[in-house]
């Protein structure tokens, strides 16, 4: 395959570290979500929404099965920038 | 204001036959312009009445003179004959603001007046041709319009035009012989010149033999005034050695004057779509028409002259509109009618461009024009629009009427009519394309570098004709549904 | 009363646009769609104008509250796409954007199907001026392919009206449906122009071509239309759910994968386009409220993300992911800008994105379409992933390369204000929305339920993202091209005919030299018969002329006599 794998971004992670500042707020206020969601509401869209965690649950495991299948997607898709040209 | 109304149809003819006399009296060139002016304008409005007056209460008979028919003149004007006045006078109007220009420029002031004159005479013969409901009267009003027409073209910058003149003399007397032949035919058989009375009296006796004679007189005698191929020959040089004025006025009006002849002859007189088809007369006007659409259209791409040019494709035009009377039915009489209609607006236009280029430049030879897209646009510009509406590009008032014309063969079943059209098309898009590639393609040569825009006195005119020619492209309630409304008229022979 | 249709305003103005200059060419650009939404304003619901062609009446004007509600948004993000394109200096895409645009308001009032057809030819021909005017070979290729497919969804249209016309003798433009072959072929004139799966590789192909402006124009009208002419003509096509659903799923799997930022938005609006495919299956007012209502907000949004993306592209030269980053110092408002238009696509209560698709959402739930609702629900999830994270992220907090550049225009930021501010604006008070509605409606927005459950689903989300990316799994933005539908016709199809091409030239050559020669006789001969000098252009011996009348009198004589 004539695949030019450019310039991968070098060390995503040691950017991260900037973000951790912000990390542990983030965090803190999905937790209190969840325990205002718990203790006090109930949701009635439809008829399964109201199980406990639901949406928290579905935004979270949603995502990383979507990226985790659109890597493996990727392996099929994937071609050199100047495929088309020429 | 009543009174003027009962006299609208005699004030049509009149209106500019007493306008020519007083040019040729005065003989000051401006003032005969104004006089011109305002005659054709008023003519105008006045077929404009007509027209409302006949959409509102149906046929206008004026007597002349106050004798009754049959023994008098009658002055008839119904759906169908409204249309070409308003055709003819509309045309009028709008061309005559820009012979000033061109017409001062090049003659004295005696001169001029005897031109107006001949104008105006052209335009009572034309308007009176249309109107009358007198075949005699036909024949006196087709001569005052083209001996004053051979004057016209007589006056031609091209010392040319004087043999075109005289071969255009030899061949309308021709013509106007084998009609006045005919008339006479039909007056020995029926003793009346009345084509309301010959309507009503020719069914019973249209077999016999002087009758079918007197058919093929006047099928001949009105195809050489329509050029119809192969009688179109006089039609080229008269067109392109004529002043740029002239061809555009008879290329927009006179022309179309001989088609309605021919359809008032054909339907209204001999019995409506029913007769027509009986006839062999169909199939030879179609293939007449055919070979036109393709010999006149090849023969326009090979011309170096544009005015010829535009001539020969005038002529085959007039195919596409003896096309679609060969049908005879009321889709195609509406296409050819429209298509009457359309040609005159466009036809017009262009010639009106060419003379302005003419004005410029002196010659409208093609190779001289290389570049001049860029010294004159708006001549060009509108060059290039109605160029696309003969072609019939959608959008233009050339789509429409072809459109029609297909949908009347297609109504025959004939599909491979509509092919022939539009390759007859591509023809025309081919030597407009022509023109095209070398006025905007080319590097200008010296002269044209040192050319101006036209003037606008000349580029107005031939703007109305333009957005008349767009216009007309989407709002078809005028042009194709009055044409709809005469084809009525005429399948059914209603007079 | 102006009786005409105010898309023509906007036409015609646009001639003017090319000679004029500087700041009255803004305000010349500015006053014409503003022009434009005082007429339609000022004009009563009803058919206001008609033309008879063809034996037709054809509708022009056919103005109530669905065909207001996309005009008003068409003008607006005119008026706003006018501001943001002010530093144009070439004489194309200003004039080009205005007939664009005047076009689609045209084709929003057009009450019947070949006026449509007409407006939506002037559409696609406006349209790809936006794409040439970027001058590069690859915007020229990928123009032509976009052309090509424009104009066959034209000629579609255009076979289905004339069946439909075959059919039922009218050409109104009211409720279709697919039980027609007609009806069929509209539906997929359509298809073509809304990017339903399969037919959508034209626009992220070209969109990503385009010009700085002329993606942001590109985004706002011709999916837009399509989404109102299938509210039109298909409200309630059940196919259309499951056409949505596809399309509001899998555009996420390439947008996290794909680098060029405004081929990531490409895909995104294909996605939320699905929002609204999806509603308009429903078909139930709620539903079709839902679906204008996102339009709307959509437009919107989109635009901005957009023009921050193309102010990042015009100031670096790039919208690579791969090589941007770290923009945030050094053009702070465009960042702010940016994150304003992400959350109101990701949906965040109190932004735009959030009044309009939770409409959606609770109709799809309301009409008991479970799976589809599940599907809407992880595309909205997806939706923060690509855009409402990634985008501002790798444009702007990746600390990669750290371009030092200017920030925006100040003609840019302003557009971006503008848009941004009506992002909030509609997100804190919907009921100005809610007005422009086409059916009535008493949907609250607000409840404590919808809020939560939003957030949650936002949150977590993003925190799925955080995680992800820590671990190293998140996909890495290459320098790369992904395969979608469109390798079909650019690689096999394109060799296909290439091959064609191929046989046929040599299969010329094999025959060449003796057709040629007999073309050229062919010519020679009509030179000789019909040149200048050819006997049937001679026209001066009038003594033929005279025979002809002769030979035809005969025969005419023969004729009628036998």
């Amino acid at each position: 395959m004539n695949y030019n794998s450019g310039k991968p971004i070098s060390g995503l992670r040691s950017q991260i570290p900037k973000f951790v500042n912000f990390q542990n707020i983030f965090y803190f206020f999905c937790v209190l979500l969840l325990v205002i969601d718990f203790s006090f509401i109930t949701h009635h869209e439809t008829s399964f929404d109201s199980i406990p965690f639901f949406y928290a649950a579905f935004g979270f495991f949603g995502s990383v099965i979507f990226v985790i299948l659109a890597v493996k997607i990727r392996k099929l898709l994937l071609r050199a920038e100047d495929y088309f040209d020429d | 204001m009543s009174f003027m109304q009962e006299h609208l149809p005699a004030l049509q003819v009149v209106l500019p036959l007493v306008a020519a006399s007083l040019c040729a009296l005065f003989r000051v060139g401006y003032l005969s312009w104004l006089i011109t002016l305002s005659s054709s304008i008023l003519s105008f409005l006045v077929a404009v009445f007509l027209l409302l007056r006949v959409l509102e209460q149906g046929i206008i008979s004026y007597e002349i003179g106050g004798w009754s028919p049959p023994f008098g003149i009658e002055y008839r004007v119904d759906l169908i004959n409204a249309f070409v006045l308003l055709i003819v006078s509309c045309v009028s109007a709008v061309i005559v603001p820009y012979t000033q220009k061109s017409i001062s420029a090049r003659f004295g002031s005696t001169e001029q007046s005897w031109f107006y004159c001949m104008y105006l005479l052209v335009l009572t013969g034309l308007l009176g041709v249309t109107i009358t409901g007198d075949a005699f009267n036909i024949f006196v009003f087709l001569e005052i319009s083209s001996l004053a027409s051979y004057a016209l073209i007589a006056m031609g910058r091209d010392r040319r035009g004087l043999t075109a003149a005289y071969q255009y003399l030899i061949m309308g007397t021709i013509g106007a012989t084998f009609i006045v032949i005919g008339i006479g035919l039909l007056w020995a058989m029926t003793g009346t010149l009345n084509l309301y009375d010959l309507a009503s009296r020719l069914p019973e006796i249209k077999s016999s033999r002087p009758v079918l004679a007197a058919l093929a007189f006047l099928t001949v005698g009105v195809s050489l005034k329509l050029a119809l191929f192969p009688l179109h020959l006089w039609l080229p040089n008269a067109y392109a050695y004529g002043p740029s004025v002239a061809s555009a006025f008879l290329a927009g009006t006179a022309t179309k004057v001989s088609i309605y002849l021919l359809l008032r002859f054909f339907f209204t007189i001999f019995g409506g779509a029913t007769f027509f088809t009986e006839t062999p007369l169909p199939e030879i006007l179609k293939i007449l028409a055919l070979i036109a659409m393709f010999a006149a259209s090849i023969v326009a791409i090979f011309q170096s002259n544009i005015k010829r040019m535009l001539a020969y494709s005038s002529v085959a035009q007039i195919g596409f509109i003896i096309l679609g009377i060969s049908y005879a039915t009321e889709t195609s009489l509406t296409g050819a009618m429209t298509h009457m209609f359309n040609h005159a607006i466009m036809k017009a236009g262009l010639f009106l461009l060419l003379g302005a280029i003419m004005f410029r430049l002196g010659s409208v030879k093609i190779e001289e024009l290389s570049g001049i897209g860029r010294k004159m646009p708006l001549t060009m510009a509108g060059f290039v629009i109605l160029g696309l509406s003969l072609i019939g590009a959608p959008g233009t008032a050339g789509f429409i009427s072809k459109w029609y014309l297909g949908l009347g063969a297609l109504e025959q079943g004939e599909w491979w009519i509509l092919v022939l059209i539009v390759s007859a098309s591509l023809l025309t898009m081919i030597y407009i394309g022509r023109v095209v590639e070398v006025a905007y393609f080319r590097e200008p040569t010296d002269e044209v570098v040192q050319l101006k825009e036209a003037p606008l006195e000349m580029l107005w005119p031939a703007y109305l004709l333009i957005a008349a020619a767009i216009y007309f492209g989407f709002d078809t309630s005028f042009s194709a549904d009055l044409a709809r409304q005469a084809a009525v008229l005429l399948v059914n022979a209603v007079y | 009363m102006i009786e005409f249709p105010p898309g023509l305003i906007l036409i015609f103005g646009a001639i003017l646009v090319p000679i004029l200059k500087g700041y009255v060419r803004l305000v010349w650009t500015l006053i014409l769609p503003l022009f434009a939404f005082l007429v339609i304003l000022s004009l009563p619901n009803g058919n206001l104008f008609s033309l008879n062609a063809f034996g037709q009446e054809l509708q022009l004007m056919r103005v109530d509250q669905l065909s207001r509600l996309f005009s008003y948004v068409f003008l607006l993000a005119s008026f706003i796409g006018g501001i943001y394109s002010f530093h144009l200096r070439d004489s194309i895409e200003a004039p080009a954007s205005l007939i664009y645009g005047g076009a689609s308001v045209g084709a929003v009032f057009c009450g019947d199907l070949l006026s449509l057809f007409v407006f939506w030819e002037i559409t696609a021909i406006a349209s790809v001026f936006l794409i040439l005017a970027r001058k590069t070979a690859r915007a020229r290729s990928s123009a032509i392919r976009y052309l090509i497919i424009q104009i066959g969804s034209g000629m579609l249209l255009f076979a289905g009206l004339t069946i439909r016309w075959h059919q039922t003798g009218n050409i109104d433009f009211g409720h279709i449906g697919l039980d027609s072959p007609g009806g069929l072929l509209i539906f997929l004139a359509f298809g073509i122009k809304c990017a339903f799966p399969l037919l959508h590789s034209w626009l992220v192909d070209a969109y990503p071509e385009a010009t700085v402006t002329g993606t942001v124009i590109l985004s706002i009208f011709t999916t837009k239309l399509a989404i109102y002419v299938l509210a039109r003509g298909f409200a309630g096509t059940e196919e259309l759910i499951w056409i949505g659903a596809i399309m509001a799923s899998f555009p996420i799997f390439y947008a996290i994968l794909e680098n060029d930022l405004r081929r990531v938005l490409s895909y995104s609006l294909i996605n939320q386009l699905g929002f609204m495919v999806v509603a308009i299956g429903i078909g139930t007012e709620m539903a079709l409220n839902g679906a204008a209502a996102h339009a709307f907000t959509h437009i919107i949004y989109k635009a901005l993300l957009l023009m921050s993306v193309g102010a990042l592209l015009y100031r670096t030269g790039t919208s690579l992911g791969s090589q941007l980053g770290g923009l945030f110092k050094s053009m702070p408002l465009t960042a702010g800008f940016c994150m304003i238009g992400a959350a109101s696509i990701s949906a965040f209560p109190f932004f735009s994105g959030f009044v309009s698709k939770a409409i959606i959402l609770s109709a799809v739930a309301h009409e008991g379409y479970f799976v589809t609702w599940l599907v809407l629900l992880f595309a909205s999830a997806g939706t923060l992933h690509y855009v409402g994270i990634k985008i501002p992220y790798f444009a702007f907090f990746s600390s990669q390369p750290g371009i030092k550049v200017k920030e925006a225009p100040i003609n840019m930021l302003i557009a971006m204000a503008l848009a941004a501010a009506l992002c909030i604006f509609i997100g804190v008070y919907p009921s100005l929305l809610y007005d422009l509605l086409p059916y009535p409606i008493n949907y609250v927005p607000y409840t404590a339920s919808h809020i939560l459950s939003q957030s949650l689903l936002l949150l977590f989300s993003a925190s799925a993202f955080i995680i992800l990316l820590r671990k190293g799994i998140y996909p890495k933005q290459l320098n790369s091209t992904h395969l979608d539908v469109d390798w079909f016709y650019r690689k096999p199809g394109r060799d296909l005919i290439r091959y064609i091409f191929i046989m046929t030239s040599s299969f010329y050559n094999h025959l060449g030299s003796n057709l040629i020669d007999r073309f050229e006789r062919f010519v020679y001969q009509l030179y000789r018969h019909h040149g200048p000098h050819g006997v049937l252009a001679r026209t001066w011996p009038t003594g033929s002329m005279v025979l002809w009348v002769a030979v035809l009198l005969v025969a005419y004589l023969l004729f009628y006599f036998i």
